[in-house]
């Protein structure tokens, strides 16, 4: 009886480890990377032809999921 | 809609397809460099780990590859964590409710999973403020789940037409509570 009331604990502390909505993270950042990112990010420049290939790349239909 | 320079102090989640446009010779400069205004207004970016491996993915060596990598060593990453797995799992069930069987991309279920956190700096106390999401893929991310908080235009060259249209949405909490009441056996 132990055993099964147990086993249904643990049952239920992984279904609520999976189901819960997690709402908060602690983050390290800073202000000053973000403006040497964008630095970096302006200095890359990307032809017309390449950024439509990226574009294209990360929205083709192999990356969707059908959900029905 | 508010206009970008009304957002002041908040954690900004870049969307892949703001990086790749950013990285356009010119853009940032016609488009009035919305992003260095952005962090002028204390808006601190971030990126998902997975919009890294978006970038990276097939790549060939070369220069546009090295500067990327400098890009995402440079920027405040934020890791495709067990939580974030479990927010996706979340979306997707919400997401299937209100989008009827359309397919999602995995990367824009990943990344909405990702600004749903909320990013809070390890020395900061207090409430920590809702994540926005920056992307021009509005039409990725469902208006009934996303609100549109701030947009920016960019025009073309010759000032005639615009040519993209850049978001701040803010994950809409209060329809999954209203959802949640209505609905309780959805869940």
């Amino acid at each position: 009886m132990r055993k099964v009331k147990k086993e249904i604990n643990r049952e239920t502390k992984d279904i609520r480890k999976w189901s819960d909505a997690q709402e908060e993270i602690t983050v390290s950042s800073s202000l000053n990377s973000s403006k040497r990112a964008v630095k970096i990010l302006t200095g890359i420049n990307l032809q017309e032809d390449q950024a439509e290939k990226l574009l294209d790349r990360n929205n083709t239909e192999e990356t969707k999921l059908q959900l029905v | 809609m508010n206009s970008f320079n009304r957002i002041k102090g908040r954690n900004i989640l870049i969307d892949t397809n703001v990086i790749i446009n950013y990285s356009k010779e010119g853009f940032a400069k016609r488009s009035g460099e919305f992003l260095e205004e952005l962090i002028k207004n204390d808006n601190i970016l971030y990126v998902s780990h997975f919009t890294g491996f978006e970038l990276l993915r097939d790549q060939d060596e070369g220069e546009i590859k090295d500067k990327y990598i400098k890009f995402l060593n440079e920027v405040n990453n934020i890791e495709v964590s067990f939580n974030v797995i479990k927010n996706s799992v979340l979306l997707s069930t919400d997401y299937r409710k209100i989008l009827n069987g359309k397919k999602v991309d995995l990367g824009d279920l990943l990344v909405g999973a990702t600004a749903i956190l909320k990013f809070r700096k390890k020395e900061k106390r207090g409430v920590s403020k809702k994540t926005l999401l920056l992307t021009e893929n509005r039409q990725h991310f469902p208006e009934l789940l996303w609100k549109s908080i701030a947009c920016h235009p960019v025009f073309s060259d010759n000032n005639e037409k615009v040519i993209n249209i850049f978001y701040l949405l803010e994950f809409n909490t209060s329809y999954i509570q209203r959802l949640k009441k209505e609905y309780p056996e959805l869940r």
